[in-house]
């Protein structure tokens, strides 16, 4: 996995690359506009984080060149301007995600991981957090090695909680995952099936613990 | 009482019509004195037709004596005695050669002159009357003669009467021809000032979201276009700031925001320990600060759209999935209640979301490790944070929303900017914010804006 850091700071440069680097991922720096399209044309890159604020150019011209070029590849946005219309900005403009500055390296590490499973892409096989795992196709979880068996809904639960782990999986978005339009839903089929995983999980050890946030959803995390 | 109009069209209108008035007695009066002189003139000339005609009649008798010999028309004007016309003819030597009776005396008395002149006689005769008259010397059969006619005033009414029906007519037909002329000014003026309310239409247009619109100074009567000019120059000049402070508080974010990420990752990178752990909280609050100055910054240059419609279901859902990782990281929990069906109210939803986000993170800083902090919409427009904290003293409660207030002896790690922004994004969008008693122990902030 090689991706490119297009940032002009190079202090931050180094210190995403080392964290990346960590994280068992290669990275290159690029630190102008001028560079990082020069890079993005020749190399190969899995994914690419990509700095708003540069010497030359804006970020978003950037991003709008390379997807009018046709490049697919993820690219996460760092930026410092927080409001609701900046953030809207760049993902319309093609951006993945979106990650205001400052920012902690587990954070970007995990939303890159998250940008690099998405569908279509190659990685994507292995879901983790802590000693979390899940094969998302063998659909099979296991728990500090040991495999956890679950029914299917609990199953389903656990991949969309580990894709967004560290983030609120709202239970809207539960329900429409895991029951199709047509099906009839009871109000709590959800929660049982979260109280029933959450249990299981903890019976088994994992290091992860799901959270409720009631009225809105759960949320994975890693006890701190 | 205010007499005088404030508007430019009552002025005008106002102005108008005086001169219109002015002008119409003006007319009226050198209308009706040109009438009486032409009359006079008329009655003088006719008096001086008179004398050449009387001797003309006058012809030697064959006895040799001069005899005034009267047409039947010119008989019956000069009958009676005295009649309404008067008349007598004498001689370069004062002898009367013929008149009417009564005025032979006077005539008698008057001395002869040869120049033509009018005189005026008052009450004569038994009826008293007031006469006008001219006497002539005139060329006739029996040589130079005086001709002296005159009539009775009375005889004048006809002309006084006519003016008077003249005077009549017009009292009527000008004031009419000058309210009409008014009418047609004021029509004109209406006119003449309807770009006006067309440029007050675009401008009443303009609001936060719109500054960068122009009056139109096409198609302006020239007087209006400098205004205009000078307007639209004045709204360069304000979109130029708005513009600059833009900048300032993008750049001060970056500005800002690159060394704490520095820091941020540069601490990551350090072996964990108990001093790495305290300095993730400073940068952590350091962090916070800063962005609550931008938002500050923001709030007091930046002019933003404040009538949108928004959901403060979808808004406070929105933070508490955004606040929840943070909150479960600091022992505590979230939760949100009555956001089952949306609730609009009007606003702009960056700043509402910003509100309720401060809101949500002041409870949860006071709230105890292991309690939950809950956000519950109203269905009327507003929603409420509780946490079960040590609440706000009544004392405290019209303090707390102050820029950089915080409460005595109170060490926590806010810089007491959060309610302040919360306070003015209230007050920007016509809203409330206050603070009681929760229900369960600890603070409740009410929220409440202008439904949407």
């Amino acid at each position: 996995m090689r991706l490119l850091i297009v940032e002009d700071e190079m202090r931050i440069a180094e210190l995403v690359r080392a964290g990346l680097m960590r994280a068992g991922f290669a990275a290159d720096i690029a630190c102008t506009a001028d560079d990082a399209l020069a890079a993005l044309e020749v190399g190969s890159y899995d994914a690419a984080v990509l700095d708003l604020g540069l010497p030359d150019s804006d970020g978003i011209d950037i991003l709008g060149k390379a997807r009018r070029a046709g490049l697919t590849i993820p690219f996460l946005l760092l930026t410092a301007r927080d409001t609701v219309e900046d953030r809207v900005l760049g993902l319309n403009a093609g951006a993945d995600d979106y990650l205001v500055k400052p920012f902690a390296m587990d954070e970007l590490v995990a939303r890159t991981k998250a940008l690099l499973r998405r569908p279509g892409l190659a990685l994507g096989v292995m879901l983790e957090a802590g000693n979390v795992q899940f094969d998302t196709i063998g659909r099979e979880a296991r728990v500090a090695g040991e495999p956890l068996a679950l029914p299917r809904r609990e199953l389903d639960v656990l991949e969309h909680l580990l894709r967004r782990a560290g983030r609120v999986v709202p239970k809207a978005v539960l329900e429409e995952k895991l029951y199709g339009a047509g099906d009839e839903l009871e109000s709590n089929a959800i929660p049982v099936h979260v109280s029933h995983l959450r249990r299981k999980l903890i019976a088994a050890g994992a290091t992860p613990e799901i959270h409720t946030v009631r009225g809105v959803g759960y949320l994975l995390e890693e006890k701190s | 009482m205010k007499i005088w109009p404030q508007s430019l069209q009552g002025q005008l209108a106002l102005r108008l019509a005086a001169v219109f008035l002015t002008a119409t007695l003006i007319g009226v009066g050198l209308l009706l004195w040109q009438g009486s002189e032409a009359s006079d003139d008329f009655g003088l000339t006719m008096l001086r037709y008179r004398t050449g005609e009387l001797a003309q009649h006058l012809a030697r008798a064959s006895d040799g004596r001069a005899e005034l010999r009267l047409p039947k028309d010119l008989a019956r004007l000069y009958r009676g005695d005295p009649g309404a016309n008067l008349y007598a003819i004498r001689t370069q030597s004062g002898q009367v050669l013929a008149s009417g009776r009564s005025i032979a005396n006077e005539i008698s008395k008057w001395h002869f002159e040869r120049d033509t002149r009018n005189f005026r006689l008052e009450e004569f005769g038994p009826r008293q009357e007031d006469y006008y008259g001219l006497a002539a010397t005139e060329n006739s059969a029996i040589g130079p003669v005086s001709v002296v006619v005159a009539h009775s005033s009375d005889a004048d009414a006809i002309a006084v009467t006519m003016l008077e029906y003249f005077a009549r007519r017009l009292a009527w037909i000008i004031p009419l021809f000058a309210l009409f002329t008014l009418a047609i000014g004021v029509l004109s003026i209406r006119v003449s000032l309807r770009p006006l309310a067309e440029i007050s239409r675009r401008a009443a247009k303009i609001d936060q979201k719109s500054i960068d619109v122009h009056l139109p100074a096409a198609g302006l009567p020239g007087e209006l276009v400098p205004l205009v000019q000078a307007v639209n120059s004045a709204f360069d000049r304000l979109q130029d700031g708005f513009a600059a402070q833009r900048r300032f508080t993008a750049n001060a974010a970056h500005e800002l925001r690159t060394p704490l990420t520095m820091l941020t990752a540069g601490l990551d990178e350090l072996p964990e320990g108990p001093a790495v752990i305290k300095l993730r909280d400073d940068v952590a609050r350091m962090n916070r600060l800063v962005s609550q100055l931008l938002r500050v910054a923001r709030l007091d240059a930046v002019p933003s759209d404040l009538d949108g419609r928004t959901d403060l279901c979808q808004v406070a859902t929105c933070v508490v999935e955004y606040l929840a990782p943070w909150a479960i990281a600091q022992d505590r929990r979230l939760g949100l209640e009555g956001a089952d069906t949306p609730v609009y109210v009007r606003g702009n939803s960056d700043q509402i979301n910003d509100a309720v986000r401060n809101l949500v993170e002041n409870a949860i800083y006071h709230t105890p490790a292991g309690t939950e902090v809950t956000v519950r919409i109203l269905p009327e427009g507003g929603l409420v944070v509780e946490d079960m904290g040590p609440g706000v003293p009544a004392s405290d409660r019209n303090h707390i929303f102050s820029r950089f207030w915080r409460g005595k002896g109170k060490s926590g790690p806010g810089a007491g900017l959060g309610l302040s922004i919360v306070a003015e994004i209230v007050r920007l969008h016509g809203g409330s914010v206050d603070v009681v008693d929760g229900a369960k122990g600890g603070a409740s902030f009410r929220l409440k804006f202008q439904p949407g």
